[in-house]
């Protein structure tokens, strides 16, 4: 590994698909005291190998990426560390080297304000691109969740959005519904968040169960009233079917209660 | 499965009469009220409003948007639930909408609720009612969600203030632009009845305002602030009095929100006018657009129409038909502006602005730059200069502009002719000129303040 780093070459960091796999990324990057410009983060597995670059394996590790978080949360304004989380969600390969991008200028002395204000710098402007898509989503699904009562009185939701927004929609609902135990599945990522009534919510990961769950008995009727609202609430004389596509997007319908299938 | 209630009616049967009679009422919930959870007891509200559904006319469902009752006791000749129609009616009991709201609220159907109501007995007898439907979702059920509630004009002012003390946003509805509308239209209802209790919620917002900075604990007060609604198209009041009226409410009564509702014709009546075309969307759109140039881009009514002009033109979107015919005050140089002065470029809105002010202070700005900033160039690109250059070589005219500016609608319409003329609107939308609403202001009641 001691190789000779060739002195022109870049260096491009792989890092684990996740917040501490990145900012782990981050710390190394930092740690080889090296022009940021020629560092590249990258999330993920390595994809188009470039030429003249040097790869290097950044191997996850907690208490160096708790150190970069402790820094970004200290001395990042709110709305910058928000925006670093929401870009952390992201799908995209992109969102490593954003992120760095991101915290590099934050540290900068050269910094007014808010980061995302610097938008002339590219990795700045993918970085608010990332978090204003995973941001736009988060709203979506505050909104557009929906929960069915079981048996039990557990309510129970599955989602399945482009960005992992889990933690988010977890504490929103923590927040929102203190003494309701619910569980929110996220069905592509195959992530559960649990919130038992009353107590912190925890994630955790695994299969859906294979038993067919038990809907309350009341669950029905109450859905068959929502669906009712929905149906009555609408002025038949300004139908307008485009704009209620632009404002909710086919691919959240089959989760909600009022478009899916009896 | 069968819940009969009161009066025999199942809740189903009766929900669907009692919103379809409140689906014209408009409300949103992006009133900046922001209430977290307190841990204990369900719900929390969020200042930018939380959209939950959308109905199939793309309007959005937010809020249980209900009358309490479709009885009434007044014959407003434009409403379905006048006394004179023969109309099935319901009442719910305030436990029947705590029901609904608090079991629609945790499955996350919606973020509140919005109670409006029919006058049954009297206005007094009514707002008791609706007091007491919020008391006990408050007080009995703990629920910190958000409500909306209509004050009843004529009503006891110790009722609506109590009642106040448990809503985050009341309305009180303008009903008509102009007292001799209401007049026509509405025989029992008084300017100065509707006017009252708008002055009353005004007066308790601004000594809540008082109160809250002395004890921070002191109970809140509408603190959503106070909306109210009026009908366009359905008495012949042009747009610039109607957006006189707006301006005023905001100025005099501290209003929050005026929202604007296309009137549509439920009732036959020699009163009511004709809509062949539909409901006056466009003129709707029209309206929301320039009252949002009056909320946040410092426009004054004035400078967007005149006596002389006292309707919003058809292809022009309020900005656009202010720029052109301003043209001594472009180009605006992107680099230098002012805030301000970048507001009132067709094209460059509130977000875009701030985001070319904070940019341009780390270097210069070029239009492949605004590009990537995500600002839309396609109509700013006639008013601004970037380092003293435009952007493509065009023509500071008005007819000139005015050709490209509205050359998609021309398509869309198959507008024949010379394509220089462009209409003004007339009183009820030409057929012809029908252009679906764009989502603009939806969009940025999603994301806005308000």
């Amino acid at each position: 590994m001691e190789a000779d780093w060739g002195v022109e070459n870049n260096i491009i960091l792989i890092c684990e698909d996740s917040p501490e796999g990145i900012f782990t990324g981050v710390y190394e990057a930092y740690a080889l005291r090296l022009p940021h410009e020629r560092i590249y983060l990258q999330a993920g597995t390595q994809t188009q190998p470039m030429l003249f670059a040097d790869y290097r394996e950044v191997e996850t590790n907690t208490e160096k990426a708790a150190k970069v978080m402790r820094t970004v949360k200290s001395r990042f304004l709110e709305e910058d560390y928000e925006a670093i989380w929401l870009a952390l969600a992201s799908p995209s390969t992109e969102k490593a080297q954003a992120v760095y991008g991101g915290i590099v200028w934050g540290l900068s002395d050269k910094r007014r304000g808010s980061i995302l204000q610097h938008l002339t710098d590219g990795n700045v402007r993918k970085l608010m691109e990332l978090s204003r898509g995973a941001g736009k989503e988060l709203h979506h699904l505050k909104g557009f969740l929906r929960f069915e009562e079981m048996e039990n009185g557990l309510l129970s939701s599955v989602i399945r959005p482009k960005n992992a927004l889990l933690p988010m929609l977890a504490a929103h609902f923590a927040d929102r519904l203190p003494m309701e135990n619910f569980l929110i599945y996220d069905e592509g990522r195959r992530h559960y968040a649990v919130h038992p009534a009353g107590k912190e919510w925890f994630l955790m990961q695994g299969e859906e169960q294979e038993r067919q769950p038990i809907l309350s008995e009341k669950e029905e009727y109450y859905r068959e009233l929502f669906r009712q609202f929905c149906h009555s609430i609408s002025i038949d004389e300004r139908k307008n079917l485009k704009l209620q596509r632009n404002m909710l997007p086919l691919r959240f319908r089959p989760y909600m209660t009022e478009f899916a299938e009896k | 499965m069968e819940y009969l209630t009161a009066g025999g009616m199942t809740l189903i049967e009766k929900l669907h009469i009692l919103s379809d009679a409140a689906k014209y009422d408009v409300a949103c919930t992006s009133s900046g009220v922001d209430r977290k959870g307190n841990g204990r007891d369900m719900g929390s509200s969020v200042a930018c409003g939380i959209c939950h559904s959308f109905s199939a006319d793309g309007r959005c469902i937010s809020l249980l948007k209900i009358l309490m009752t479709n009885e009434c006791i007044y014959d407003c000749k434009y409403c379905l639930n006048r006394r004179s129609n023969d109309v099935v009616r319901a009442t719910f009991t305030p436990e029947e909408i705590c029901e609904l709201t608090l079991q629609f609220y945790r499955r996350n159907y919606i973020e509140g609720l919005f109670l409006s109501s029919g006058i049954i007995q009297s206005p007094n007898y009514t707002m008791e009612l609706l007091y007491q439907t919020l008391y006990l979702l408050r007080a009995r059920y703990r629920f910190r969600g958000y409500i909306h509630v209509k004050a009843i004009p004529g009503a006891d002012p110790r009722l609506i203030q109590m009642t106040g003390y448990l809503a985050d946003r009341m309305s009180v509805n303008l009903e008509l632009p102009t007292a001799e509308g209401l007049r026509n239209l509405a025989p029992n209802k008084h300017r100065k009845n509707i006017l009252a209790p708008m002055r009353l919620i005004q007066n308790g917002i601004t000594s809540n305002k008082n109160e809250l900075a002395l004890y921070r604990n002191a109970p809140h007060f509408v603190s959503g602030g106070q909306s109210t609604q009026m009908i366009i198209g359905a008495t012949p009041e042009n747009d610039y009095q109607i957006l006189n009226v707006a301006e005023s409410l905001y100025d005099k009564f501290s209003l929050k929100r005026v929202f604007y509702s296309a009137f549509v014709k439920v009732n036959e009546d020699k009163e009511l006018p004709a809509l062949p075309g539909g409901p006056p969307l466009l003129r709707e759109h029209r309206l929301y657009q320039a009252d949002w140039l009056l909320r946040f881009y410092g426009f004054k009514a004035e400078e967007l129409l005149s006596e002389e002009r006292p309707f919003f033109n058809t292809m022009l979107d309020p900005k656009e038909d202010w720029a052109v015919r301003h043209l001594e005050q472009f180009p605006v140089e992107v680099s230098r502006a002012s805030y301000e002065q970048l507001l009132r470029v067709p094209g460059i809105g509130v977000r875009s602005a701030r985001r070319i002010v904070g940019a341009r202070r780390l270097g210069s700005l070029d239009f492949a730059a605004l590009k990537k900033m995500g600002v839309v160039l396609k109509r700013a690109l006639y008013f601004i200069t970037c380092n003293g250059k435009m952007m493509y070589r065009t023509k500071l005219e008005e007819d000139y502009i005015v050709r490209n500016l509205t050359a998609d609608v021309r398509v869309k319409t198959q507008l024949a002719g010379d394509g220089m003329s462009y209409r003004q609107l007339s009183l009820f939308d030409d057929g012809s000129f029908f252009v679906m609403p764009a989502t603009a202001d939806t969009d940025k009641s999603l994301f806005g303040e308000l």
